[in-house]
């Protein structure tokens, strides 16, 4: 930078301007920080240990526009759904199917887990740096920043990558036996997030013939599997004939989803604005 | 397999920085472990009287290091576990700073407990594990296959920390855990053994939510074998361990947040926090007063008082006892532990480490009390200590690589190297300073100016050039041409803390062209991967204000500077062709360039931005934030075995972490090495000092020499080669040999370790029949005279002298001393080794990715210890005593090894230091892989090698000297984890003096040494495994040899026994490595029955 050519004068003002930049803006940007990330916990609406079971409860109904092949209703209640009831009308006899959570079981989904959880590490990261504490150098507050950003884009990520199962996995989770009435083996069901959707997978199978001259090849994981995915399990060969994808948008985490891009931005701008001075680390004054 | 490469460490004046994020102590209380945020592990040595100093740095983690634990019963085995934020894990052997095992897992953990039942489990025990993941992963703890876990039936999720209860009373080991909301958890352990290796469901045979959130520590407490003491940020809390009752609670004070604590003693607690403070208290315990009453009371107060602490914590109360503190210079957040010993000489010790990479170290007396008035005492300081003190404190060890370049360049003093790179091809070593200069020298006579003594002369010529340009740090470096062809090799690039982007001719030194680029400093520069399609000379350049700009070198112009990057830039590709530029950034975002006219065409995040960086996954640019930058283009995940869930199934619902996180999976490319010699410039994450680390490769080392000796003697005769190998072997059957194969058509030294070991296993042989030796002998000194003649004839090679330099510097580098003054001087004299200027850093680069270098300061304070002489470089104290075990061991060999008491010889110098290699190169060989199974059966396969030489009919050539008692040697330091460093030192130590008494007009050396060896009859002991092998192939061997080895072999069979019942005693994990011998053995048979 111009810093190099800077004389003694430009330079002590530069100097000056550091020490204000890691004495008064740090802290005003971690404030900054800290609040945007309480306001995306909340969000998540942490179970209190005390009142466990005061959670709010949300309703969202899952369906496609124009068919109505399968539709959802699930009740969302912190990082679990608490009510699913799905409501699946067969292509082939127009025979509807109704299936639910059964009473005593709860679907915990680890994705909304996980990043609250990230959340919570990051809000942790930041506490302890109040007001009070004095930044020493740059370098301490990049480090810190990274460990937040850390944090922050695997809390991110969480909610953007679903897992990639394969059928099998789908097939052996526990989400399977939770139903009543059971599910018919020739439906496997899969909920997960993606993005600030709430997603529900219904895949219809049937069994293959040992017999059949189809070349068999087992499908891969995937979030989405397409029709004509084959896997074998339990001995059984099955593909995937019809799939149906229906999903909801969850407000409140198109809201942290937003929250924890905004503060990435703010992590990112902060190291940006001390690494401008990193030709004076060297000439660190205290 | 590759075998480790010897690598010496050259620092400059900063230490690399150390950001502390994980301590502990090893049981031993000898060694202070640390890890790292950039990603290294530091082994501190802890002397008895509870001083600290560094001793060596472990690279191999591509990210922050998130906990440690021991890996073994530390008295078996000294292994350490690390885990790191991007799921790797390896485990440390701490004293020779190996690396055992390496897995790299989707799961991050926190915190790991080593977990060992020894009567009711088979294998190394189990590493239980909590992370960013739900519940606990049980992990083997010798393959780091996650074995199984143990689930929660409610309210899963992470666990925050944990501890093992084992307590004679309850009769059970449990894992006490608590979540991140607070809910404590116990598992059943000794008793679910079963059921999880079986791998039935295992779940929580207690859960209770407990009222803390954030929950850092949670300690059992084994005198009472009752307390159970749970410290979150807020507060910490006392339970009753048979109902889960709450005894008494106490809030932190002044915005201070706790991190941890441990039991003291029964109702002695010490609670720290994280800034780096300590707190001793005493629990008042009226119920304890009370004796078995107290059970009765507890119950009372809680009917009187249901579901209601208030009372109990009227109950129980702390007192303050006394406190240790941190005054200046605080950085946060502090690491720290409690080690607590009971037994004698242990101490209890409590440690801190902080993101500034200070240890601090405190000795809590084994009862604190408080002052006489009752406020709380303050417990001192005991020990304080940074990588930087020791670099500090040994000027000379930490002088930088052009270090004496820069003081004679100017009055300025030495400047930061802040980036460099070596050009293997040119030999080449460029530097980058921090005050704008760049400096071109030769690699290895800058190696050797900096490491040896009295080379003024050579320090004084040595050819160097200085660049100047650019007017502030020089921040990074590219010389394009020694990957792709299509660069002149005359370019060379430079970027500068100024924004300006210099192309030099490295030869003249003129600027080529100067690129302004005016977007802060320049972060990287990259050229275009090999296969890239069209064929120019274009480079790319990112800046720190997360811009990339197209320079394209030929036509001197900057194709396209774009500038919109909120992120810093992960990948990018340019495709003239297509006309885009690809910029993937960290947020994983991706900006779409047009490069024509310079505009943003496209900006896209989320899934179509994750597609774009897939398809562009491994055919561009990668913007590398490795560690050691040499490697951009290794693949070190080859190594690391990824290890996913496939063969495993996480209980609820199997997630990948299959975040695409900056990752950076680089380390060392050791595999790049074409050169003997490379200087590989290294570099920590956050700080702008580079350091150099010297690789010198044993093997390509060892054969260049053997060819160039033969170069040396090819013209000669058959007679002249033969009396050659006359010459180095001794023994009367390798004459015999030799003889019968004088005719055969020359093979070159490379042609394999089965040449080598062959000529151990005859050297056994003769080593036990001392009268056929001695006529060997005897022969061979007159062969010697015939030869001399021919001999004198000068070697014209000037190749030799690159080579022999590096043979030679490494042999100083390896070489005590100060051991003795006269064998100093006769190796400096005669031997062209040179005197050492300074202890040097050694270190060792196994598994091509891993690597351990000394510290300055590494037990610099016993080495001075021998007699009046001042020794350095030693490695360790016990190099003396291995080198003197080796030189007893070896003893029957040396009268007949090969003399250099002639002294007039053109090639003598040259022949003793491939000789000296060859030894250091075999030990190497022997002892590439850690101790234990592996190693067994690699010497087994060696011995197996050995056998199908002796069954084979030709190779007469080899160039090793090596002996039965040598190999069994190494073996057996093997065995008592002697660093391989040592191993070589204390080879090299004994040979030279060997192969230097004769030179000496009084012999002294060896009667004392050979003393030290008579009280210690053990190292003879073999594992004896081996052992049978060998006698079974001796046996086998003496049905296809003639009369006069016939009678060698069979006393050494008869010797054998002997040696078994000193063995029997010890070798106690030998037992289970039996089947895989009697397995090899069964080979060995059918491939001799061939």
């Amino acid at each position: 930078m111009a810093a190099a050519m800077a004389n003694s004068g430009e330079r002590a003002v530069l100097e000056e301007e550091f020490k204000w930049l890691l004495q008064e803006e740090v802290h005003a940007v971690l404030r900054q920080l800290q609040d945007i990330l309480r306001e995306a916990s909340h969000r998540f609406a942490l179970p209190t240990t005390a009142s466990g079971g005061a959670d709010k409860q949300e309703n969202f109904v899952l369906s496609m526009s124009g068919t109505d092949q399968v539709k959802g209703m699930l009740t969302l209640q912190g990082d679990a759904l608490c009510q699913a009831d799905v409501n699946l009308k067969m292509p082939k006899n127009n025979q509807l199917l109704h299936f639910a959570f059964r009473e005593d079981k709860q679907w915990k989904l680890q994705q909304i887990q996980d990043a609250r959880n990230h959340v919570n590490q990051a809000i942790y990261l930041l506490v302890n740096r109040d007001v009070n504490y004095q930044f020493k150098t740059g370098l301490e507050v990049l480090k810190l920043m990274d460990a937040v950003m850390l944090q922050l884009s695997r809390a991110r990520n969480r909610l953007t990558t679903p897992a990639t199962l394969t059928l099998p996995e789908i097939a052996s989770s526990g989400l399977t036996k939770m139903f009543t009435p059971a599910l018919p083996p020739d439906i496997l069901v899969n909920f997960y997030i993606n993005l600030n959707k709430l997603c529900l997978t219904v895949y219809q199978l049937h069994v293959l013939q040992p017999s059949t001259t189809k070349n068999f090849k087992p499908a891969g994981g995937s979030v989405l599997h397409n029709p004509g995915a084959m896997f074998e399990f339990g001995s059984q060969r099955y593909e995937v004939s019809h799939v149906h994808k229906v999903e909801c948008v969850v407000p409140w985490l198109n809201d942290a989803l937003v929250f924890f891009t905004v503060s990435l931005q703010l992590c990112q701008q902060l190291k940006d604005k001390i690494s401008v001075f990193s030709s004076y680390w060297n000439y660190r004054p205290y | 397999m590759k075998t480790s490469v010897p690598a010496v460490a050259v620092w400059g004046k900063t230490a690399p920085s150390h950001s502390i994020t994980a301590v502990m102590i090893t049981d031993d209380q000898h060694t202070i472990v640390t890890g790292s945020q950039e990603g290294q592990i530091c082994l501190w040595d802890l002397s008895t009287d509870l001083r600290i100093s560094s001793k060596e740095i472990l690279f191999g983690h591509t990210a922050s290091v998130t906990c440690l634990a021991k890996a073994r019963e530390f008295e078996k085995q000294p292994y350490v576990v690390s885990a790191t934020e991007n799921g790797e894990m390896c485990v440390w052997n701490v004293t020779s700073g190996q690396c055992i095992e390496n897995a790299k897992l989707p799961y991050r953990h926190t915190a790991i407990h080593y977990y060992h039942c020894s009567f009711r489990m088979t294998g190394e025990g189990w590493l239980l594990c909590c992370g960013e993941y739900q519940d606990v992963l049980i992990i083997d703890a010798k393959t780091l296959d996650v074995l199984h876990t143990l689930s929660s039936s409610q309210s899963s999720d992470w666990i925050n920390c944990m501890c093992i209860v084992h307590s004679a009373r309850i009769q059970e080991d449990s894992l006490v855990a608590v979540s991140v909301t607070g809910v404590l958890k116990v598992w059943d352990l000794s008793s679910s053994l079963n059921s999880i290796q079986e791998r039935q469901t295992v779940c929580e045979k207690e859960s209770k939510s407990l009222d803390c959130i954030n929950c850092r520590a949670v300690r059992f407490c084994t005198y009472t074998e009752r307390l159970l003491l749970v410290v979150s940020s807020m507060c910490w809390q006392v339970y009753d361990y048979c109902d889960f009752s709450l005894l008494c609670t106490e809030f932190c004070k002044g915005g201070q947040c706790f991190a941890g604590g441990e039991v003291l003693a029964a109702y002695r607690l010490i609670i720290w926090t994280e800034d780096g403070h300590s707190y001793i208290y005493q629990l008042l315990n009226r119920w304890a007063q009370m004796g078995n009453s107290r059970k009765k009371f507890s119950g009372l107060s809680k009917s009187m008082h249901p579901a209601d602490g208030k009372v109990l914590k009227e109950t129980v109360y702390p007192h303050l006892l006394s406190f240790t503190a941190m005054k200046e210079n605080k950085s946060l957040p502090f690491v720290m532990s409690f080690m607590n010993e009971r037994k004698e000489p242990f101490y209890k010790v409590l440690f801190s480490g902080e993101a500034s990479g200070r240890i601090t170290l405190w000795h809590v007396p084994d009862v604190p009390v408080s002052t006489f008035d009752g406020s709380p005492k303050e417990i001192p300081i005991t020990a304080l200590w940074t990588l930087q003190d020791h670099f500090d404190k040994h000027h000379s060890m930490s002088e930088g690589i052009i270090d004496q370049l820069c003081g004679s360049e100017d009055g300025f003093g030495s400047a930061v190297v802040s980036s460099s790179v070596y050009i293997p091809d040119l030999d080449k070593l460029v530097c980058g300073c921090e005050n704008g200069k760049i400096f071109i020298t030769v690699g290895l006579k800058t190696a050797r100016a900096r490491l040896l003594e009295k080379i003024s002369l050579l320090r004084d010529n040595l050819p160097y050039m200085v660049l100047n340009g650019h007017s502030s740090r020089v921040t990074c470096l590219l010389y394009p041409h020694d990957k792709s062809v299509r660069f002149d090799p005359s370019w060379l690039l430079s970027g500068g803390q100024d924004s300006v982007v210099i192309c030099w001719d490295i030869f003249t030194g003129d600027i080529l062209h100067q690129f302004n680029l005016q977007s802060g400093p320049v972060a990287e520069l990259l050229r275009s991967p090999e296969h890239y399609r069209v064929n120019q000379s274009i480079v790319c350049c990112v800046c720190s204000d997360h811009s990339v700009a197209i320079l394209h070198l030929h036509k001197r112009l900057c194709l396209l500077h774009a500038r919109k990057h909120l992120f810093p830039v992960k990948k990018i590709k340019f495709d003239p062709l297509e006309n885009v530029l690809i910029v993937g950034c960290e947020d994983n975002s991706v900006y779409i360039w047009e490069t024509e006219t310079g505009t943003l065409e496209r900006y896209e995040t989320g899934e179509t931005a994750r597609a774009i960086l897939s398809a562009i996954e491994d055919s561009e640019y990668l913007v590398a934030d490795a560690l050691l930058p040499v490697s951009q283009e290794s693949k070190r995940s080859k190594n690391s075995r990824d290890k996913h869930s496939s063969s495993y199934k996480h209980g609820t619902g199997p997630y990948h972490l299959a975040h695409t996180e900056k990752s950076s999976d680089k380390l060392i490319d050791t595999s790049c090495i074409q050169q003997p010699f490379t200087i590989l410039p290294a570099k920590t994450k956050w700080t702008n000092a580079n350091f150099h680390i010297l690789l010198f490769d044993l093997e390509k080392l060892e054969e260049l020499l053997s060819s160039q000796l033969h170069v040396l003697k090819s013209s000669k005769s058959f007679h002249n080669q033969y009396t050659l190998e006359r010459a180095k072997s001794t023994s009367e059957k390798r004459a015999l040999t030799l003889k019968r194969n004088k005719t055969a058509a020359f093979i070159p030294s490379q042609d394999g370790q089965a040449d080598t070991v062959c000529s151990d296993q005859v050297h056994g042989d003769n080593n036990a029949t001392r009268p056929v030796e001695e006529s060997g002998g005897m022969k061979r000194q007159k062969k010697m005279k015939s030869s001399r003649k021919i001999r004198m004839q000068p070697s014209g090679n000037i190749d030799v002298n690159i080579t022999t330099d590096t043979a030679k510097l490494l042999l100083s580098c390896l070489l005590p001393w100060g051991v003795d003054k006269e064998i100093d001087n006769l190796c400096v004299r005669h031997l062209g080794i040179l005197r050492l200027q300074c202890p040097v850093s050694f270190g060792l680069v196994s598994n091509e990715s891993h690597l351990s270098l000394m510290l300055p300061g590494w037990k610099c304070t016993d080495c001075d210890v021998l007699g009046e002489h001042e020794v350095f470089n030693l490695f360790s104290k016990r190099v003396l005593d291995l080198s003197s075990k080796y030189l007893a061991a070896t003893e029957g060999n040396t009268g007949k090894k090969d003399g250099p008491e002639n002294d007039d010889y053109g090639t003598r110098d040259l022949e003793t230091t491939f000789f000296f290699f060859s030894r250091i190169a075999l030990i190497n060989r022997i002892t590439k892989t850690p101790s234990g199974v592996t190693d067994e059966i690699e010497s087994i396969l060696s011995v197996y090698k050995l056998c199908m030489c002796f069954s084979g009919k030709s190779k007469y050539h080899s160039p090793d000297f090596g002996s039965i008692p040598l190999l069994k040697l190494i073996c057996c330091w093997n065995d008592q984890s002697v660093k391989i460093i040592e191993a070589m030192q204390a080879v090299l130590l004994a040979e030279v003096q060997r192969s230097v008494s004769p030179l000496r007009k009084t012999t002294t050396c060896r009667e004392p040494l050979a003393i030290v060896e008579n009280g210690n009859g053990k190292f003879w002991t073999l594992p004896k495994t081996e052992k049978r092998v060998l006698q079974y192939i001796k046996n086998v061997s003496v049905l296809k040899h003639d009369k006069s080895s016939n009678s060698a072999n069979f006393q050494d069979v008869e010797d054998t026994p002997d040696r078994c019942v000193l063995e029997e005693s010890e070798s106690p994990g030998e037992r289970h490595l039996n089947t895989a011998t009697k397995y090899q053995v069964i080979n060995l048979t059918q491939l001799l029955g061939l």
